[in-house]
């Protein structure tokens, strides 16, 4: 997974702190966002292997994101996050290609980079 | 262990999401003077307290849940503004996994009481940082880095919780009360604080109802408290 590069657009700090050192112990290249639009904008940019996107964020929310990134970039995997696993039928209909519902243990993380990164 | 309010959201979350009661309204109110650390499984008595909602006939469209008790029990009503309970006669099948708890069912025409033996638990630590280390693979030093972080962020949260709420002359806005209780309660989630993540849950969803948010922003101050002081006894700066 060493030079891979993911974008992680989430608000919470903790969340986005844990994601980052995940990265860090796998060799990735990890972006954080805190704002949904600006995560847009950076991923209209730039190119990343993998776009991990909280669901309820400022500016935009995750399958808000979702529904523009698949026009955009219809190969770039896209995963969600989110708190309410109510709502993991919806996510996964706007497109996504796994939702993950918090909080994310370590096994979470190794298969969610695994899946997409190696 | 248990918490009562924790079990309150999930069970609130849980019936909302499903398709058949999709209209139905949850009430749940829990007596503020009631502890609210009980020594027990909460996965069997989230279930017992699920299966009566489960039961429900489609055609109810309110069922008002309330928790009271004292020390060592507590008494669970469930009311209904319609139908009948006696689907709830089905409840028995699950008894047998409450047994030690000696669970009292008392049947009524439009609702039910559960009294269950639940006796208060000593309360633990606010946050487990060695469970949040080793549940999210992270070594002890990083994840005392990440608690450095929270308390800086979460203390911002608290206060445009605390500043804002029914404060008219405020002009944050419901949806930055809204984010604030979220992040509260995700961050208790990964932190392994479930008293936060439940009482900010209880908030969140309060001011999304646009209700009374006393009661839940009271819980809130209470657990923010014992985190600060757990903060403070574990040698991070307040």
């Amino acid at each position: 997974m060493k030079d891979k590069s993911i974008l992680y657009a989430e608000d919470e700090f903790t969340n986005r702190k844990i994601m980052e050192i995940q990265c860090r112990n796998f060799g990735i290249k990890c972006t954080l966002e805190e704002n949904g639009r600006k995560a847009l904008e950076k991923c209209s940019r730039e190119d990343f292997d993998l776009v991990i996107l909280d669901q309820y964020m400022p500016g935009l929310n995750g399958d808000e994101i979702a529904k523009k990134l698949k026009k955009l970039k219809p190969d770039l995997p896209l995963v969600a996050i989110t708190s309410d696993d109510s709502c993991v039928p919806r996510l996964k209909a706007t497109g996504f290609d796994s939702v993950y519902v918090k909080p994310l243990r370590a096994d979470d993380y190794r298969k969610l980079l695994e899946t997409y990164l190696t | 262990m248990i918490l009562l309010s924790e079990i309150a959201e999930k069970i609130r979350s849980e019936i909302q999401s499903w398709p058949s009661h999709q209209n139905l309204k949850v009430e749940i109110q829990i007596d503020p003077s009631l502890n609210n650390t009980r020594k027990g499984e909460k996965d069997i008595f989230t279930e017992l307290l699920m299966m009566p909602a489960g039961l429900l006939h489609s055609s109810v469209s309110l069922i008002d849940i309330r928790i009271s008790g004292d020390d060592e029990k507590i008494c669970v009503s469930f009311n209904y503004n319609t139908a009948s309970a006696r689907s709830i006669q089905l409840w028995n099948n699950l008894a047998e996994k409450a047994a030690a708890w000696n669970p009292q069912v008392h049947m009524r025409e439009q609702g039910v009481d559960i009294t269950l033996n639940l006796p208060v638990s000593s309360a633990n630590p606010p946050v487990d940082l060695e469970a949040m280390a080793r549940e999210t693979g992270i070594s002890i030093e990083d994840a005392r880095t990440i608690l450095e972080g929270f308390l800086v962020n979460a203390k911002s949260y608290v206060r445009i919780l605390r500043d804002g709420i029914g404060k008219p002359e405020k002009k944050q806005g419901i949806d930055s009360y809204i984010r604030a209780a979220h992040s509260l309660k995700g961050a208790g989630r990964t932190l392994r604080a479930p008293e936060l993540a439940a009482a900010a849950g209880s908030l969140e969803q309060k001011i999304r109802e646009n209700g009374d948010t006393t009661e839940e922003q009271r819980r809130l101050e209470v657990i923010w408290d014992r985190i600060e002081f757990w903060f403070e006894g574990n040698g991070y700066e307040r």
